[in-house]
């Protein structure tokens, strides 16, 4: 396990539905745009050969169902995650007011070794829109990139291809981080975790 | 199968079931790698006639099947075979017969399931069978099992026997259609050797080597397969006649048609899709196949060889454009019988047959009756002609009241839920320009929305906006011409419909969505129990079914929840264009929907009908386990919501009625329940693909599946797996919760 870790950075997208997650994810790995994606359910899957700071890694990435009826499946999808990405619609101020949840549902269900040092990556997206249409100010989302530990944050665009390359490097480096860390406090412990695997299989006939 | 099915009924003894699983397995195995023209050389073993235990006599049934896999021709050509089965044509009632009949090893299977069912159903089965396991006699087994299937369904006339369509109902003498069956082949394998059969030479194999499986349900696999177009499609034409006056009524009385000698030998080779070329190819691999299967039987080898060589010019002769319009007319004629049996049902004066409805639908419903018959399966259109009309009218105002009540000022919107729907709309079917008209986005939001706040205990979930189309979709074509059908997905609705037709068409999705989702409320709850339940059935599925799969999962990493969540979710048709998925709906509707429907929309005005939910019970089989109640918690959570509303709540109806004490109703399975069968189904068509792969790829592949050409073909053989897959397992499932 340790082995695989070491050259694997698993990152998870989260935001209210909507926001832009999976079209921020074909913009970094296949840099493409489409109005066509469907609405994702469950997670979608993407992997990306990054090389950061000289360190060759495939980053994988798990773009996750906006909808908070799917959070319970999150477990499945968290576990092992070496970056969280949060993604708010510069447009919709629900969205922005979620990030907060998003994070802390985040740390419930993912079992990351140490919460405080946790890499987040918060993405202001659609910032293409018209000026009169943004209504999450730089201000407020600065502040809140700050309470939340000097979180780094980026204005991004999906659509246009702003900021995303930049974003997800940065993604790419903290995720590499907590890898190493990981890698080096926890190598023997991982396997200690609790099995919460869906497919186990009861002992005895419950019937 | 015969010590397979007594496992069934000893509450499935996990021990002594486990060397039958594995030689179910690697049976089914081998089906699946003929599907997916990857060649398993086996080598061929003429196994004795009489077997001296169980296992070797199941082994023997797949060994006279190897010698269609030892060649790497021969396996290609399978492929054809399986490929050009069905076009969703044959109306016989044995439908999951006709699925399979192209194979003498499908038609093994079919034989197990058959099997299965029969013993199931008869109530002294457990005892004889096993007796006749420590007896090891093997036709003795087969006609005893028989008998008792047959004792149940002695007094039915063969019009009207049981929803089990997999049950033989022309069963009346065993023996002698048996000998009949048998002289009959080899007659017509000399005379008719230029239109040569793949499955009569097969079944003279599986009737040599495995009588007691193979025997009726091959007879039904071969017979059955005269009513297909892939059957029909190779019928020379002056033949034509005397076929359809032969086959006519062939479902419910094929030991007559046994019986004649003259009758043609139907080609199954190819389907009558290949070209002029792999036509003549495909005749001489047919002797070959033939030969190599008849090897133990001396007569019928002296009789075909010789005769079979002179008619090879005859078929140069014809012209490819011949042959092609030829093939064009066959269809089209098989097309138009099946037409006309959907017409003979619906056209009923009265009550519209609903068993014989959904037995004829599971193959596929022709488009211009999609949408009637989907109304009728799901159980929202009454059977009672005579009330439809008066149905529909009131159903359709009780749509348009829900729509006023709920835009009305007094109305306080739910917003989030509206703004959810809202973004999902212009995000339903992206790729289909039906789906980018305003005039669709309006209806959609209009019947998600009124769906969600009528059903508070889910709400709108992300998926169910996928659910929705294809009702809305088919109901649109009911207003379109024939010859317009399948411009349905590029016109816009408006232009052919008037506001109040549009709105009809609304109310009837509507209503039918509810009616699916009824079923599935568990998917849609908080925490999605059902989704997650299904996720480990499948998984506890593939571990039983294909262990190489599962522990390479295991090996990688890769967790079922991670691919299979969308598949529960959204019922596949992710993974689907969506034509493949309209067809596979044909078979889900008539699969997993009970009459209960009907009863419950006849029910509210004292119908002649009395009401009757297999469903339910299927449902308590599902839920034997205590985390299994939360399906009735939400029937019951939900029920007083829909209740207050001046919407008849379809739900206290369906649980409320209940009718357990009528023994040849039939166990429907449930849709949750299928439709894992046909995502193990659907799973174990990669695994080679799979086995080969690492994590990464595995989650890739399973995103973005093969499946973009899939047709109605490819749809049913997954459906035919699915179907075996569930005739195994089905009442075994809730013991892995």
């Amino acid at each position: 396990m340790s082995t695989r870790k070491k050259n694997i950075l698993k990152v998870i997208i989260l935001g209210d539905s909507g926001v832009g997650k999976t079209s921020l994810m074909h913009r970094y790995v296949n840099n493409k745009y489409s109005q066509q994606y469907k609405a994702t359910i469950g997670a979608d899957f993407l992997t990306k050969e990054v090389d950061v700071d000289d360190k060759v890694a495939t980053m994988q990435v798990w773009d996750t169902a906006g909808q908070e009826r799917f959070q319970s499946l999150g477990v499945a999808f968290y576990r092992g995650a070496d970056c969280c990405v949060l993604v708010y619609d510069v447009t919709n101020t629900k969205s922005f007011e979620n990030i907060k949840t998003w994070r802390d549902e985040f740390l419930v269900h993912a079992n990351v070794s140490s919460p405080e040092t946790f890499p987040f990556v918060i993405l202001g997206n659609k910032i293409d829109c018209e000026e009169n249409k943004k209504v999450v100010n730089t201000k407020s989302a600065q502040e809140l990139a700050q309470s939340l530990g000097n979180v780094p944050l980026f204005f991004t665009s999906a659509k246009d291809a702003i900021n995303v390359d930049n974003a997800f490097e940065e993604i790419a480096r903290n995720a590499l981080q907590q890898n190493q860390n990981d890698a080096d406090a926890f190598e023997d412990d991982f396997n200690d975790a609790i099995n919460i695997q869906l497919d186990g299989e009861p002992n005895s006939c419950s019937c | 199968m015969v010590l397979r099915s007594t496992t069934y009924q000893n509450e499935m003894n996990e021990t002594d079931s486990s060397k039958n699983t594995s030689f179910v397995t690697s049976l089914m195995k081998s089906w699946r790698i003929s599907s997916s023209s990857s060649i398993a050389s086996s080598s061929n073993t003429n196994e004795p006639l009489t077997n001296n235990n169980n296992n070797n006599h199941t082994k023997s049934v797949l060994s006279s099947d190897s010698p269609f896999y030892s060649s790497p021709i021969q396996s290609t050509h399978f492929d054809t075979i399986t490929n050009n089965t069905g076009s969703g044509t044959t109306t016989n009632k044995k439908g999951f017969t006709r699925k399979f009949s192209s194979s003498s090893q499908d038609g093994n299977f079919d034989a197990m399931a058959k099997q299965t069912i029969s013993i199931r159903k008869s109530t002294s089965s457990s005892s004889s069978s096993s007796s006749i396991i420590n007896n090891n006699i093997t036709s003795h087994a087969h006609t005893s099992t028989h008998s008792h299937t047959h004792n149940s369904n002695n007094n039915k006339t063969t019009n009207s026997y049981s929803p089990l369509r997999y049950v033989s109902p022309s069963m009346t003498n065993l023996e002698s259609l048996k000998s009949s069956f048998f002289r009959q082949h080899h007659t017509r394998n000399s005379h008719h050797n230029q239109y040569y059969h793949n499955t009569p030479g097969n079944n003279n194999s599986n009737n040599h080597n495995s009588f007691n499986y193979s025997n009726s349900p091959a007879i039904g696999a071969s017979y059955s397969s005269y009513n297909g177009t892939g059957s029909l499609e190779n019928f020379p034409n002056d033949n034509n006649n005397a076929s359809s006056k032969y086959f006519q009524d062939l479902d419910e009385d094929w030991s007559a048609v046994i019986d004649d000698f003259n009758m043609p030998i139907p080609v199954m080779l190819n389907g009558g899709r290949g070209d002029h070329a792999s036509n003549s190819n495909n005749n001489s691999l047919s002797r070959i196949s033939t030969n190599s299967s008849i090897t133990n039987f001396k007569p019928s080898t002296t009789s075909v060889a010789p005769l079979q060589y002179p008619q090879l010019p005859l078929i140069e002769t014809r012209s490819k454009e011949e042959i092609e319009n030829e093939r064009e007319i066959q269809k089209l004629n098989s097309l138009m019988k099946r037409i006309t049996k959907f017409d003979n049902i619906l056209n009923n004066k009265h009550i519209i047959n609903l068993s014989e409805l959904r037995q004829i639908s599971w193959n596929g419903i022709p488009k211009p009756h999609r949408p009637v018959v989907w109304k009728l399966l799901i159980g929202y259109l009454p059977a009672n002609k005579n009330r439809q009309e008066s149905f529909l009218k009131r159903k359709r105002q009780e749509y348009r009241d829900g729509l006023n009540h709920t835009f009305s000022k007094n109305h306080k919107r739910d917003i989030p839920t509206w703004h959810q729907i809202e973004i999902d709309i212009p995000r339903t079917n992206p790729h289909i320009p039906l789906y980018q008209f305003k005039t669709v986005h309006e209806s959609l939001q209009r019947i998600l929305y009124l769906w969600a706040i009528r059903h508070p205990a889910s709400g709108y979930v992300q998926g169910i906006n996928d659910l929705v189309t294809p009702f809305y979709q088919t109901f649109l074509t009911e207003y379109l011409p024939q010859s317009q059908i399948d411009d349905v997905e590029n016109r816009d609705p408006s232009s052919y419909l008037s506001e109040e037709q549009l709105k009809d068409v609304e109310a009837d999705a509507f209503w039918c969505l509810t009616r699916l989702l009824e079923q599935i409320t568990d998917n849609y709850i908080h925490g999605q129990p059902g989704i997650l339940k299904q996720v480990k059935i499948l998984s506890q599925l593939i571990k039983r079914i294909d262990t190489d799969l599962y522990n390479h999962f295991q090996k990688e990493h890769v967790e079922f929840i991670q691919f299979a969540f969308r598949w529960m979710n959204c019922l596949l048709m992710r993974e689907f264009q969506m034509n493949a998925v309209i067809r596979m709906w044909d078979t889900y509707l008539s699969e997993t929907f009970s009459d209960t429907g009907s009863s419950m929309s006849t029910s509210f005005n004292s119908d002649l009908m009395s009401p009757q939910t297999p469903t339910q019970r299927s449902t308590a089989t599902f839920h034997t386990t205590p985390q299994g109640s939360n399906h009735v918690t939400t029937l019951s959570l939900h029920t007083p919501a829909t209740t207050t509303t001046r919407f008849n709540s379809v739900t206290t109806l369906t649980s409320v009625s209940k009718d357990e004490s009528d023994p040849t109703k039939v166990k429907q399975s449930s849709l949750n329940e299928f439709h894992v069968f046909v995502c193990a189904a659907f799973l174990i068509k990669w695994s080679d693909q799979l086995c080969e792969m690492d994590f990464q790829e595995i989650i890739t592949f399973l995103q973005n599946p093969p499946t973009k050409n899939w047709d109605e073909n490819d749809i049913e053989m997954l459906l035919s797996g699915a179907y075996i897959w569930q005739s195994l397992y089905k009442d075994a499932t809730s013991h892995w919760l």
